[in-house]
This record gives C-alpha cells, structure tokens and sequence, in this order.
C-alpha cells in the first residue's frame, strides 16, 4: 500500500488539476479577506469572534465543490485511462489500490481545502478590532471534523467512480449529493441536531459554532467517520467483483 | 524447456456467452506465441484473464509453476488492448509512476528502456501529444518495467503504419532474442504474426481450435508439385536436370518437388519426354491466409 500511495502521490502532484483546485482555494482565501475587511470598514461596530463569523456558505461549498471535483479526476482517471489495468496487472492488490488511493485523495485534497480554512480561522481570530482570541481548541475541533468529513465524502467519491467510471458523471453524483441531501435533510426534519448530523453541509456548523455541545460534536464525528469506513468497505467489495 | 505459462479448461462466461470456452494452452520459455483470431474472438478475453485483471468463470492457469498469480504477475508484462497512459504526465513521468508503484527506487531503467524501446527524445512530452504509435512504444515500455520474463501483448501493431509495424516487430523479436521475453501476442493480422510468431493459437468462437509450430506451419503451406507412382530415383535425375533441388520423397513413392507450383506443367512434359507418365501430378500447400481463415471458422477477416 506504500507504493501505491507514493505512486498517486506523485501522480498528484504533477498534475494540473492539483495546482488549479490549490489556486481557486486560495484565491478564494483573498477575495474572503477582501470581504471581511470591507464589511468591518463599514460597520464598525461588528465584531467578529473565532472562526465562526468568517465562515459563510460560499467556503462550505467550495469545500465540498474542491474535494469533489479532485476525487472524482483521481479515481475515475485510473478507469477512464485504463491505468487501472495497468496498476492491477502489475500485480497491486485491488485491496491496497482503493485504501492507497483513498488515503492519498483524502489527504491532497486536505492540503487543497485545509490552507484555505486555517487562514479562515486565523483571519477571524486576529482581524476585527483585535476582539478575537485566538482559540486553539476551537481550532482542533475544527480539523478533525474536516478531517473526518473530507475521508468520508472522498470514499463515497471513490465508490462512484468504482460503480460508474466515467469521469464526468462521477463528478456530477459527487458534487450533487451533499445538496440534495441537505434538501431531504431540511424537508424530513426542523429539528436541528437531526439536521446537523444528516446533512454534511450544515454539519460544518457543528464544528464551528460554539454552541453545540462536545457530546453532539462527537456523535458527528464518530457518524462520519464509520460512514467513510462503511463507504471505503464498499469500494473494495465492489472493485473486487469488477473484471477491469 | 521450461512451461512458462500453462491454461487448463479457462473459460469466461458472460451472462449466457461463453467467450472463452475451455482453453488448454502451453507457451513454453522463450516462445513467441501468436495468438488469432477473428473480432470477438476472445483474444483480449483470454489475456485479460491470464494478466489478472478479469477473473475466469472456471479453469485456472499458472506462470512458472506457481498457481497464485499474486506471486508471479510481478514477473509479466501487459498491454491489453490500448496503453493506458495518463495523457497529463510526460513519457518519463508515465514511467515514474509505475517505478514508484512497484516500488523500484533506481531511476535508472526509465532511461534504459525508453530508449529500448526507441522514445527516448519524446521523454519530456506529455503522452497526450504522442502519436499512436509512440504510444504504443511507451505502453511496451510501461509493460517492460520491472523486465518481467514474459510479455502479454494484444494487438500490438493496432493502427500503426507499414514503418510502425516494422519497427515494433524488430523491437519484439529483440526483446524476445537479447532479453529472452516470452511473448503472447494476439492480431488478426495474419502475415505480421507469421513474421513473429515461433507458435500459433487459433482461437474460434472463445475454443482454441489449433495449436501449430512455426515448422508445422511452413510446412503444411509449402507450394509443393507432387508426382506419383513413377521411380523416385528416375524422377530424381530429371529434376536435377532441371536444377530442382529441392525434393522429397514420402510415402514409399511419392515425390514432393518445393518450387514454383506453375512448374508442374514443365515438370511433366519432361518426364514425358522421357517416356515417364506420372499416375498423378498435382499441386499441394495452402496459402497462409487459406490455412488460418479455415481454421478461425471460415470467411473472410479483413484486418
Ligand atoms: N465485459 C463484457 N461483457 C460482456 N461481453 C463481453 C465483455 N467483454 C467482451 N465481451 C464479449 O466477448 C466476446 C469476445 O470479446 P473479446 O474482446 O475477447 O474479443 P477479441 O478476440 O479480443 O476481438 P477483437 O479482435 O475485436 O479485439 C465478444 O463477443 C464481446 O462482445
Ligand atoms: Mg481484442
């Protein structure tokens, strides 16, 4: 599994995709620093305390749209490019394949989204008045449900493209999903922690906000992380099955 | 010689087809087998099973002995039906790769068989510019990592050009000559893969319906002119006459004479003119094409 995750690895980096997704994130980054101070500028009075006020749906969803998208290039490119055969018939384990693969995605795309967070927090915490403190707690919390919540939505990425291997239509499932779960999520129940622990994209709020409870935060946690094993289990159950 | 990849009853059924039906095959060390077959065959089929990437409804197959391939798929190389390159990496880069994945730390074979296999200039482009046919150099070159002792090719000559063809052809019998690779190479393109090929498979319908030697081969489509119930020694001096040379006696009497089947005329007006009247004078040897089209089931395959 070693080699398979320092063969993507290598992959990754050399290849275009990475350093767009990089730039957008970052980019993304300034143009919220730029809105941040214009806002504070005009109204004064604003504070803005932790991670929490700087974080808006804009970046919610470009974490998911950049995890998605990078997923969805990885794992399908290896089938669309019969790479795959290739990797296989080198005599790589399928096994090892999926969960090297896996882990390399999940951590690229860390770096990808995670620069972009991390100056999130920092800018709320030391921008603004000088009201914020700088809260490292709040901080950690915050990784490990990114952490977490990228491992699952890159398994479940994963999965698509082992079922469908078609590039486009694997981006396509992995990007939609998360909103039309949240639309079930939203239509299904008004109660807010049933809400927070179905609907990946407000779950962002468990993380940052700091009201909720450790016990919910942890119970989200715990869900998304079996659901990544869960989902990763399926991967390999079905890219055993499949003749390449 | 040492069997280096052996198949007994492989089949592969797809829903209610069997594409590949019971195929029992030897390729022994240093052979360059040669499998053909018509469209949809089961040429690629068959080699997806034997390259570990389909898994057989029944049967089973070994390499060098050994039945658990995960120890021995290290030892071949595939390249089943198109390279698979990643279009956004260079050449070089393409070879990383798979270095990387077998874990190989000495950077040294990327160069080395880049330029065995004749791209070593076109190492900085990335694989999305190449043309077809130094892609298909580059998967060779991809299947040559880690020098595996047998290479699994199909269709390697797919959509090359005549200069193409030559140039992957020279290039497999010096893989297979300097190196000792052991080569399965399938093609419907019959007069390539009489080129090659030390051994043939024909493959009908998923059953491999005959095994032939490259000596085997020759001989049953040798043009012969065959003459019989005359004194073989007595035919003999008239052919010698003749400068024909190249003769056979067989069967108790009957003589083969390898030329020029449109010879068989001249051949008997000059043993007529000696007073000698062959019971029968006739012409034997099919043409490759005759051969291997009968035995794939007949019609015509334009490659
Ligand atoms: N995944 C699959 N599912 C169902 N049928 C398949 C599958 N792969 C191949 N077949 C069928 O199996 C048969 C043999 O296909 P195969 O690709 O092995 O033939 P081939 O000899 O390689 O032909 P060609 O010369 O065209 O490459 C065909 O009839 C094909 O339609
Ligand atoms: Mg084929």
């Amino acid at each position: 599994m070693h080699n398979v995750i320092s063969a993507q690895m290598y992959k990754c980096f050399k290849t275009k995709g990475f350093y767009i997704l990089l730039m957008i994130a970052l980019l993304s980054t300034v143009f919220d620093l730029i809105k941040v101070t214009t806002t504070l500028q005009s109204n004064p009075e604003l504070k803005i305390e932790g991670f929490t006020s700087t974080y808006d749906a804009l970046s919610g969803g470009l974490f998911l749209l950049l995890v998605g998208i990078y997923a969805a290039l990885v794992f399908s490119s290896d089938y669309t490019s019969l790479s795959i055969r290739q990797i296989i018939g080198k005599g790589t384990k399928r096994t090892a394949y999926i969960l090297g693969s896996l882990l390399t995605v999940t951590v690229v795309s860390l770096i990808i989204s995670s620069a972009a967070y991390v100056a999130a927090f920092l800018r709320g915490t030391f921008i603004g008045s000088g009201t914020g403190t700088f809260d490292g707690l709040m901080m950690i919390r915050f990784l490990v449900v990114i952490i977490v919540f990228g491992f699952m939505y890159v398994a479940f990425t994963a999965l698509i493209a082992n079922i469908t291997r078609k590039t486009s239509l694997t981006m396509l499932i992995s990007i939609f999903t998360p909103t039309i779960l949240q639309l079930v999520a939203v239509s299904i129940t008004s109660l807010a922690k049933i809400d927070v622990l179905y609907d990946p994209i407000t779950m962002m709020d468990v993380a940052t906000s700091v009201k909720t409870s450790t016990q919910d935060y942890l119970i989200a946690v715990i869900i998304y992380f079996c659901a990544g094993i869960l989902l990763t289990y399926m991967s390999i159950i079905v890219g055993k099955k499949k003749d390449l | 010689m040492a069997s280096v990849l052996r198949t007994d009853s492989l089949t592969k059924v797809y829903g209610k087809n069997t594409v590949v039906d019971h195929v029992s095959m030897n390729i022994e060390q240093g052979d360059i087998y040669g499998l053909i077959g018509r469209n949809g065959a089961g040429k690629t089929t068959l080699m997806k099973m034997i390259g570990g990437v389909a898994a057989p409804t029944s049967g089973a197959y070994e390499f060098f002995g050994e039945k658990d391939n995960t120890k021995t798929l290290s030892r071949i190389g595939c390249l089943i039906e198109s390279p698979s390159l990643y279009p956004e990496l260079t050449v070089w880069e393409n070879m990383m790769f798979y270095n990387k994945l077998l874990g190989i730390t000495d950077k040294k074979n990327i160069d080395e068989i880049l330029d065995y296999v004749g791209i070593s200039e076109a190492k900085k482009k990335k694989t999305k510019q190449l043309s077809l046919g130094m892609k298909q150099r580059l998967g060779i070159g991809i299947a040559l990592i880690g020098y595996p002792d047998m290479l699994i090719l199909d269709e390697p000559i797919n959509g090359l050009d005549p200069t193409g063809i030559v140039d992957i052809r020279n290039l497999l019998l010096k893989l297979n000559k300097e190196k000792g690779v052991t080569l399965l190479i399938s093609s419907h393109i019959l007069g390539e893969l009489a080129r090659l090929a030390t051994r043939f498979g024909v493959i009908d319908r998923g059953v491999l319906a005959d095994e032939i030697t490259y000596e085997e081969l020759l001989e049953k489509t040798r043009k012969a002119v065959r003459i019989e119930g005359l004194d073989p020694r007595k035919v003999a001096v008239t052919l010698e006459e003749m400068k024909l040379n190249d003769y056979k006696v067989i069967d108790g009497g009957k003589v083969m004479v390898y030329c020029d089947t449109g010879l068989s005329g001249k051949i008997n007006r000059a043993l007529g003119e000696k007073g000698m009247y062959a019971e029968s004078i006739g012409t034997v040897g099919q043409d490759l094409e005759t051969y291997f089209v009968e035995k794939m089931g007949g019609g015509v395959q334009n490659a």
